[in-house]
């Protein structure tokens, strides 16, 4: 009574390969961040850091 | 300036534009978040007008909190980041201008055709056709100006958080374009390409991934670079962050059918969508702890600095909401819990936790520093945080409270299961409303929160003036350099070629047969010696290809947009390809009649589907309750689908014939007249109001477009049809008492009603 629908190979097959194509990136991935070296990893980490910055009034209209 | 460097004033006043608008629209959705609150508690309170009623209300809700509150803030954070983060000014100012001017007449537009009845039914994406159009134009101008400003950037390598903003701006268009793909029938009507099931898996990928990448994956980036700034130290790890990043981009696209567990969906996808959820643990809880850990040898500020306050508790509410989000997705669990209002605590405090803390701890941060003044009011900023987490708790406790309490009484069953032990479902309604009470009470508390926000940062930009930030950056050089990554070459090397082709060589072992497996492997290990020596001898060439991925931001949105392509197309392909006609497990439905089909827009039109499902699960309290549980044939001419996330009100699937029309010409009337304690408003525009029979001929022809069998004659001949049918549903009204008038839109609206469940069912007529 509650059985549900069987699909034919192909629609079984295809989540399937995609899952392998598709985990088998995301390690590539998760391989590339976690051995990312320490000195870039400190590098990028300090991208938000811009002691550079300063501010200035807006000028009127300048920026619109 | 030097020779060789130049200096750059950042746009501010688009962020501080998007700044006011999203205090604007936060005040107005949640303020109607509070009064849809109220109306569940006190039917009266919707006025018995059509344009205040809750189930037109609800969607303005939902699309003012997620489009324009979070979306505005959303853009401001983006904006103000990006800007910093690349060493770039935005690159254009008629696109920035043109991007936020477009979006608030997007929100003026949906404020305006939403409470009218103007709506597609399909949650968060009830838009009509014209404005949905709009918002892809104006997500293309955006996604425009932010990948030219990142093609003049100063700073070569993008931060993470750029990385989240890519992965939002790719993914949000692709979602809303296929969920909104549909036939016109006039300019305010149109029907959507997929019916039934085929809608439902479409519309919950959308659902879904709208969380996930409007809701989550933007303000994460926000995180990134806003919390490090606020505590005034680097993120804890960035490898966890970018592990973090791959990990929600390449999990939370396959989730979406979490939100169709136990209906007609096909058990496969169910399982994956289950399966996908829970992965989605780890990453989750490892961007919180990421983002709490950034606070290491600061937490004595957190003490004393709302900002940090606000951060702290809105990523951890982001811990708490994605911890529980899998829970409910766990199929056992999700039978108590769906349909009933614990989803509905788990979503606000994932939306006042996550995004209106995360909202409210960068505003705190972010307006000072644009308008170069000081906070106005830190005591007041406490007083914020304080009402707002009261508000959140109260709501979300009196959620779980009231969703666990009816969840577990609709299903309880008595006599061994041959009974319900509660019949009536007003009875589970007026056990849990005590909790409506306390969710008014937190949904105002955080409102009150809200507005002290609003009042504080109203008096701080009163109190300065609007600056600029100024930058001073080396001058671009022409020259090629190191890490520059051609679209061919990010595809067309090595390393990728030989990943490719041993990921593929390792799908045919695995999911091959005999000869195919053989095969397989043969290559595989020809392939992987051929890759070791390729790498031993000319190795040095291939050269840097992720590092210089990260730096190249068109490879790197490719990339990002395959990987969340992927997992949509696994899902849609199997369902769009599977052939309906014949994928019916033994019943198909009956198409509408003319009239039925105008009354099925009626219920569209009201927003039905707010508060009553039209999907029985297979379990026996909701096969006593409603009746034979639904299966996918019974949908195959629904279009929209009708299925619902809420029962408010009881499902309607086997609705059709159950009651007499007269009960149903009274309960629209007064639902207490028939279901004395009901929380339901009063549809009494529905009896003065003429059905518009001409719509017919173009909806009949657009459903002929997408397969519903009607004859070709139907088309001209709908409108006489239809009137015929409302003529005998009348007539049988008169003659029970009623004062009913056959043009009116309740007697298209019944004639709906009683049809729901047709089936036929094929096993007997094949026998």
């Amino acid at each position: 009574m509650l059985s549900r629908v069987v699909y034919d190979n192909f629609q079984l097959l295809f989540p399937m390969i995609a899952f392998v194509l598709i985990a088998g990136g995301f390690l590539f991935f998760l391989f590339k961040a976690i051995f990312m070296r320490k000195k870039k990893a400190d590098r990028l980490s300090s991208l938000p850091f811009d002691e550079k910055e300063k501010s200035r009034p807006k000028k009127s209209k300048t920026d619109e | 300036m030097s020779s060789d460097k130049i200096t750059i004033e950042y746009n501010d006043t688009v962020v501080r534009y998007f700044l006011i608008a999203t205090m604007v629209w936060g005040l107005i959705g949640m303020g109607v978040g509070v009064l849809i609150a109220t109306q569940l508690a006190f039917w009266q309170a919707n006025m018995e007008t059509s344009w205040l009623t809750f189930s037109r209300l609800r969607p303005l809700h939902t699309n003012a909190v997620i489009f324009a509150f979070v979306g505005n803030m959303m853009f401001a954070g983006i904006y103000h980041s990006t800007q910093r983060l690349v060493r770039a000014r935005l690159a254009s100012n008629f696109l920035t201008w043109l991007h936020f001017w477009g979006w608030q007449g997007i929100i003026v537009a949906a404020a305006i055709t939403l409470p009218l009845g103007l709506s597609r039914s399909k949650e968060y994406a009830e838009l009509i056709w014209p404005i949905g159009i709009v918002v892809a134009l104006i997500w293309i101008v955006f996604a425009i100006n932010f990948f030219w400003t990142l093609a003049r950037r100063h700073e070569r390598s993008l931060y993470v958080a750029i990385w989240f903003y890519i992965a939002t701006i790719v993914t949000v268009p692709v979602l809303y374009i296929v969920n909104n793909l549909q036939i016109p029938t006039s300019l305010l009507h149109a029907y959507p390409i997929f019916g039934g099931v085929q809608d439902a898996l479409i519309q919950w990928w959308y659902g879904h991934n709208a969380v996930a990448f409007f809701l989550t994956t933007p303000i994460l980036g926000i995180m990134y670079y806003y919390l490090p700034k606020a505590a005034d130290r680097p993120v804890y790890s960035y490898r966890l962050s970018i592990v973090h990043f791959w990990s929600l981009v390449f999990i939370y696209i396959w989730a979406g059918p979490h939100h169709l567990l136990y209906t007609g969906l096909p058990n496969w996808l169910q399982s994956l969508g289950m399966l996908f959820s829970v992965m989605l643990w780890a990453p989750s809880w490892g961007g919180m702890l990421n983002g709490l850990l950034t606070l290491r040898g600061a937490w004595h500020k957190v003490r004393t600095d709302p900002v940090l306050k606000f951060f702290v508790a809105g990523v951890t509410f982001y811990g708490m909401a994605t911890f529980e989000g899998p829970l409910l997705s766990i199929k056992t669990i999700n039978a108590l819990s769906h349909y009933t209002d614990w989803t509905i605590g788990h979503v606000h405090s994932a939306a006042l936790g996550w995004n209106g803390f995360m909202t409210a701890g960068m505003f705190y941060w972010l307006a000072p520093r644009l308008w170069g003044t000081r906070l106005y009011s830190v005591a007041l900023a406490n007083w914020h945080f304080w009402l707002g987490l009261m508000g959140i708790l109260f709501y979300t406790a009196a959620m779980w409270v009231s969703g666990i309490t009816q969840g577990l009484m609709l299903n309880a069953t008595s006599d061994g299961g041959a009974s319900l032990a509660y019949p009536s479902f007003v009875e589970t309604l007026e056990s849990i409303m005590p909790m409506y009470y306390l969710r008014i009470v937190g949904g105002g508390l955080y409102l009150v929160g809200f507005f002290l926000m609003s009042y504080n940062l109203w008096k701080t930009i009163r109190s300065g003036e609007q600056v600029n930030g100024v930058t001073e950056v080396p001058a671009r050089q022409a020259e090629e350099n190191e890490y520059d990554l051609s679209l061919g070459g990010t595809f067309a090397n090595a390393p990728v070629m030989y990943s490719f082709g041993l990921m593929i060589l390792v799908c045919g072992w695995i999911f091959g047969n005999d000869a195919v497996v053989f095969l397989s492997l043969v290559l595989l290990v020809v392939l992987f010696v051929g890759a070791l020596i390729h790498f031993q001898t000319r190795g040095h060439l291939w050269g840097n290809w992720y590092e210089r991925l990260q730096a190249n931001s068109l490879p790197f949105t490719i990339l990002t947009l395959i990987a969340i392509l992927v997992g949509g197309v696994v899902q849609i392909v199997p369902m769009v390809t599977m052939n309906r006609a014949e994928a019916v497990e033994g019943v198909r439905q009956i198409p509408y009649t003319p009239l039925e089909l105008v009354g099925r827009d009626i219920y569209v039109r009201e927003g039905c589907y707010n508060c009553h499902s039209q999907s029985i699960r297979p379990f026996q309290g909701e096969v006593l309750r409603y009746g034979e549980y639904s299966k996918l044939g019974d949908f195959i001419y629904d279009y929209p689908f009708q299925w619902g996330s809420k029962r408010t009100g009881p499902d309607l699937h086997r609705q059709g014939g159950k009651y007499p029309d007269i009960w149903h010409f009274q309960h629209m009337k007064d639902a207490r007249s028939t279901s004395p304690g009901s929380n339901m408003p009063n549809y009494p525009w529905l009896y003065t109001r003429e059905t518009d029979f001409g719509v017919l001929p173009s909806r009949i022809r657009a459903m002929r477009t997408l397969g519903v069998p009607y004859p070709e004659n139907l088309v001209e001949e709908s409108p006489a049809k239809a009137r015929d049918q409302a003529r005998e549903i009348a007539e049988g009204l008169r003659d029970a008492g009623a004062d009913a008038d056959a043009s009116t839109e309740i007697i298209a609206l019944i004639a709906y009603l009683q049809k729901l469940g047709a089936s036929e069912n094929l096993n007997e007529t094949d026998e």
